[in-house]
């Protein structure tokens, strides 16, 4: 068996300190996530994972391997790792072509047998055509792609990816980003993807880690993570519009009645709660106009924001809360700013955290 | 015209930078990369020729080089010859002065390469003595190149360093600015002007050659 585990803490003079935990499968194919905003130190965990930056303190192994210890004063090379690495820029060699770049670290075998591997590549990778040229002649796309053929092309046991697809325009983003899931599945090697995108994190994460400030601050599986968060922070950082505190008032069977600034709402029951509490609500469950049922307010709205094809909506309902409409339901209404309009949330998705008085 | 001295000169500024090849690069990388804090030391020692009047440092490297100082005792016990005025003192005294020319050059083009690239290689499984090989010498080309006609030309035309250490035996340490400058000793100056034209033309070359590198971009 062998698994990455990793328990480490990173200081940097004068700065913040990190403090990892990791844990990924080694035996079969999934994707986690390292989610957090900028600056949350997820580069920071995937460089001293790679080998090219030696923590203060801790321990990383994979399987019976030992990668760091700080004990034994244990530090492998990165060239030991046996890892795939692609930073954020790509590093592409500039002086060599793109076939070279792909070949680059296949030494060790004969020419003919490189030959071929390089030509499965550019051919996976949709490269044929363009094995002469430099790097300076592709486009980001291209790029991207020659850069993830150079990392896969030793078949790493672990490939470590820092924002894959952040350097990139955003049309290229949205095709690459379907077509890297389909990659990352077909050769089937474990990979740590770092994000701060959170349509990057679900759609290719099967399991998500949450980072902010240093810390890690949850892990699960991805849909999980980012529907239920089970904290305030980190409802804020997977980008739940709506956190606010609130109260329960009471409890019946399965569902719960909460106070929220002047508005009561009921919400499913999924576990024993009472006293204060974080209520999250994502933009996309707020229904404006809708018919009868349970939660239904009214609000007033404050703010429009265009986000293409949502917009973002805040009103007032006793509460600050954020509703995000599809353009042509936004269009049929015809909202504007300080009209009232009713909203209605089926309490199943309204998330409820336990709060610290 | 000179032809011994002329010869001496040539192969003085050759062995130099080929010697400056060897050690300059190593020293340039870690002076291009390295975060040790006394670092700076190192660089002032590096560029200290650039300021010194070559007559400190001549007579410094002839202390050194005397029958008295560990360096020449060595030196004598080895080889049964003195170090100082001869053609292995003077390759000494000329590597030691053509350093920055070589290592400054060196580190400022290893200093611009991506770091990125360097670590994408290890990542790679490629070792650092082979990363350098393959991605920072012909990165840093340019740099490299410059640092090798800059240290020739120089030890082609130093004069001050020469003179203290070597003195001036012909065959042995008589390069071509000590013989210009014996010609004009001499008032022989039709024989020190076609000397100081040679020198003229070829500083003039190294220069051009250098700034013409500089000038095209590694990689369009």
């Amino acid at each position: 068996m062998s698994d990455l585990c990793a328990d480490f803490e990173k200081r940097f003079a004068g700065g913040p300190s990190i403090d990892a935990t990791i844990h990924i499968r080694g035996d079969r194919f999934s994707v986690a996530v390292l989610f957090g905003p900028s600056g949350s130190g997820k580069t920071t965990v995937l460089r001293c994972l790679a080998g090219l930056e030696r923590p203060e303190a801790g321990l990383i192994h994979w399987g019976d391997e030992c990668w760091f210890d700080s004990r034994r004063r244990v530090n492998l090379s990165p060239q030991r790792r046996e890892i795939g690495y692609l930073s954020q820029d790509f590093a592409l060699f500039p002086h060599l072509s793109v076939a070279e770049n792909i070949e680059y670290g296949l030494g060790n075998l004969s020419s003919a047998t490189r030959g071929k591997r390089v030509g499965e590549l550019l051919d996976m990778f949709g490269l044929i055509g363009l094995d002469e040229r430099r790097p300076a002649q592709l486009s980001g796309g291209e790029q991207q792609r020659v850069a993830l053929a150079r990392a896969l092309a030793r078949t790493p046991r672990l490939l470590l990816l820092d924002e894959p697809l952040s350097d990139l325009d955003s049309p290229t983003r949205e095709s690459l980003r379907i077509e890297l899931r389909r990659w990352l599945a077909k050769l089937a090697i474990p990979t740590l993807l770092v994000t701060h995108d959170r349509v990057e994190a679900l759609a290719l994460g099967d399991t998500a880690l949450l980072m902010h400030d240093g810390r890690m601050l949850e892990t699960g599986p991805v849909r999980e993570v980012f529907a239920r968060p089970r904290s305030a922070e980190a409802a804020r950082i997977v980008g739940i519009e709506t956190v606010q505190a609130g109260e329960i008032v009471s409890a019946r069977e399965d569902f719960v009645e909460v106070r929220l600034g002047k508005a009561r709402l009921t919400a499913n029951a999924t576990s024993t709660m009472e006293g204060k509490v974080w209520v999250c609500i994502h933009g996309e469950d707020v229904q404006l106009a809708a018919g009868d049922g349970p939660n239904r307010l009214t609000g007033v709205v404050r703010e429009l924001t265009d986000e293409g094809p949502l917009v973002r909506v805040v009103l007032d309902c006793g509460f600050r809360l954020t509703a995000l409409v599809p353009r042509p339901q936004f269009a049929a209404l015809a909202l504007p700013l300080g009209d009232t309009v009713t909203v209605m949330i089926v309490p199943a998705d309204i998330h409820l955290i336990r709060g610290t008085s | 015209m000179d032809w011994t001295a002329i010869g001496l000169s040539l192969r003085l500024a050759a062995l130099t930078t080929c010697i400056l090849a060897v050690i300059g690069m190593p020293l340039a990388w870690w002076l291009a990369i390295s975060r040790q804090r006394w670092k700076f030391l190192v660089e002032a020692v590096v560029a200290l020729p650039l300021v010194l009047p070559p007559t400190v440092l001549g007579f410094y490297l002839l202390l050194a080089m005397g029958p008295h100082s560990p360096l020449g005792q060595g030196w004598l016990r080895v080889t049964g010859e003195s170090l100082a005025f001869s053609f292995p003192g003077l390759l000494l005294a000329s590597i030691l002065y053509s350093l920055p020319f070589a290592v400054r050059p060196f580190a400022v083009a290893f200093a611009a390469i991506d770091r990125r690239l360097i670590e994408a290689s290890w990542c790679l499984g490629v070792s650092r003595l082979s990363t350098f090989f393959r991605v920072v010498a012909p990165l840093a080309r340019t740099g490299i190149l410059t640092g090798l006609i800059l240290t020739f030309a120089h030890t082609i035309g130093e004069f001050g360093v020469v003179l203290m250490v070597g003195g001036n035996i012909p065959g042995v340490t008589r390069t071509v600015s000590i013989a210009i400058y014996d010609d004009v000793q001499a008032l022989e100056y039709a024989a020190a002007n076609r000397t100081a034209l040679l020198l003229l033309a070829t500083s003039f070359a190294a220069l051009s050659a250098t700034y013409a590198l500089q000038r095209k971009p590694a990689f369009p």
